[in-house]
């Protein structure tokens, strides 16, 4: 065989080998990443939204203050759903633009929510997310994130 | 190569011959004397031998990162310290209490939760390492620290009876930087413990 | 002509093998970025703020509400007490303690609600202390003692370094740990 013909058998086979490694090593990883700080579907104020095979709407915020750290205000969020849940747990974040505070988990601040409402994405129905945030917060949005951080909707506030 | 020619031309010819004769079995042993040769060069090969070092209460042991020395094991029903309860008696089971004073050598924290395997009784569970001194929960040891703990295995009571002996073994350990992940930690070896047998006590 | 190719093969790969000896460390490539304060100096990094308040060496400390009351060390208490907060999401409060070459880890004889932990939320203050069980004669044979703190996965991220020097701490013989308070900004 002549030199470049044996040179283009060398290129073809790093570049395989190359997209194997991207395919199987990085490109979940990145992908992850990605996907935990951009988000596909937004949901806006007030509006029913699509996303993972459910839809999605605020129902309701409340502001609580009582028997909470000194300055802090619980915001208790309901989000309205229908359809099948596809993942097993989520982790509620809510924003405000900059920071992130992710929801209080069982034991933590707020109480359980009532019969027919869960926390966690797995049962059909509505979820409840407890929020404690330093009173001065004005959030802007509630990110439901699965257990890697990938967001799977944002509802805007 | 200029210094001796002959000698040079010679000895490559010679090797050229060899290989030229080589029959096609013999060329595959070359190959895999040379991918051992190449692994071995990269660290790959380990031992599989098991070593055993078998010692007695009352008897120092290191490995690696503590030394121990086993007292005395017993059985008892539950653990009490004035009116708080350390471990709730559970019928059907009793608890089978190691007594072990260990010394952390190495230069981190050292968790003791799996340093023994108790050998030979399926249906048990590890509870927990005890201070002698306060019966407080402590199955993390200090670098530098020195302590008398107490660790229980929860087993079924028909399991071990006093005047039997228990066996555990304890498996050497290397400090070794992980490669896939991050840091240094101790890594039970895969071949070389050290193996006690020890009379149990009657039931306290 | 040959035998110089196969010769320059096996010299790469000797070579090879050398390097492949000789890598640097995961801990190295990963490394933190170290944000350094002294005691009673507030350190910020990329998400975490954190301030030692006081440092104790006790033979006895006396966690809240604890059975039992009193707790004796296998070496000697070290008490830090600090605030926390992290800075723009949450992350899981982790700290470690450097005596010389040593590195101690929380004593685990403190149930996690009595000591300073868990997860920190932006603006979320934590004020609590962190009990160490440490060797005396590690401690005896330095003049300061390191705190690390960080949030969540250390690598490549900012980790708060305090160092203590020996000599300033107060020693008393028992040390109150009161549970960690919670309150906002």
């Amino acid at each position: 065989m002549k030199l470049w013909q044996r040179n283009a058998v060398g290129a073809a086979v790093s570049a395989a080998a190359l997209t194997v490694i991207v395919a199987t090593d990085l490109w979940p990883d990145w992908a992850t990443y990605w996907d935990s700080t951009h988000v596909d579907n937004i949901v806006a104020v007030g509006e029913v939204g699509d996303a993972d095979g459910q839809t999605w709407q605020v129902e309701s915020i409340r502001h609580l203050n009582t028997d909470l750290p000194a300055g802090t205000v619980l915001n208790v969020v309901t989000v309205e759903r229908t359809g099948t849940p596809t993942e097993m747990g989520c982790i509620g974040v809510i924003t405000d633009g900059e920071r992130r505070w992710s929801a209080e988990g069982v034991g933590g601040y707020g109480d359980l929510p009532p019969a027919g409402i869960s926390s966690l994405c797995g049962t059909p129905g509505p979820v409840q997310f407890n929020f404690l945030l330093p009173g001065d917060v004005m959030p802007t949005a509630v990110d439901v994130t699965d257990a890697q951080g990938r967001i799977l909707v944002r509802l805007l506030l | 190569m200029g210094a001796t020619p002959g000698v040079g031309a010679k000895l490559a010819a010679r090797v050229r011959h060899w290989f030229a004769d080589l029959g096609f079995k013999q060329m595959w042993q070359l190959v895999v004397v040379l991918v051992l040769a190449v692994t071995a060069l990269f660290g790959g090969l380990d031992s599989v031998n098991t070593k055993v070092t078998v010692f007695e209460p009352g008897e120092d042991f290191s490995d690696g990162q503590y030394t121990l020395v086993v007292d005395r094991a017993a059985l008892v029903g539950e653990i009490k310290d004035g009116t708080r309860v350390v471990l709730p008696e559970q019928p059907g089971r009793h608890y089978l209490g190691l007594v072990v004073r260990i010394t952390n050598d190495g230069t981190v924290p050292g968790n003791l939760l799996k340093e023994f395997d108790l050998v030979g009784h399926p249906d048990q569970r590890f509870v927990g390492a005890y201070r002698m001194a306060d019966s407080t929960y402590n199955s993390a040891l200090g670098p530098g620290l020195s302590e008398e703990l107490a660790f229980f295995w929860e087993l079924p009571d028909t399991d071990v009876a006093a005047g039997q002996s228990v066996t555990l073994r304890v498996w050497k350990k290397k400090f070794i930087e992980l490669f896939v992940t991050y840091g240094k930690t101790w890594i039970d070896s895969e071949t070389d413990y050290g193996e006690i047998t020890v009379p149990v006590k009657a039931r306290s | 002509m040959r035998y110089l190719k196969a010769l320059v093969i096996v010299v790469v790969i000797a070579a090879a093998a050398v390097l492949w000896h000789d890598l640097p460390a995961n801990t190295e490539i990963y490394a933190p970025f170290d944000v350094t304060a002294d005691e009673g100096e507030t350190a910020t990094g990329r998400n975490i703020t954190a301030t030692v308040t006081g440092v104790q060496i006790a033979a006895e400390i006396r966690p809240q509400n604890a059975r039992p009351p009193r707790f004796d060390a296998s070496g000697v208490w070290v008490v830090v007490t600090a605030e926390v907060t992290a800075v723009r999401e949450p992350g899981l409060l982790r700290t470690q303690l450097l005596v010389g070459p040593d590195t101690y880890a929380q004593t685990d004889r403190l149930l996690p609600s009595a000591r300073l932990g868990g997860l920190m939320q932006p603006d979320i203050v934590n004020r609590g202390a962190w009990v160490f069980d440490v060797a005396p004669e590690a401690l005896g044979a330095v003049d300061t003692v390191v705190l690390q703190v960080w949030l969540g996965d250390e690598r490549l991220d900012s980790r708060v370094q305090v160092s203590i020097p020996v000599g300033d701490v107060d020693r008393v013989d028992s040390v109150d740990v009161s549970r960690p308070v919670v309150s906002a900004g």
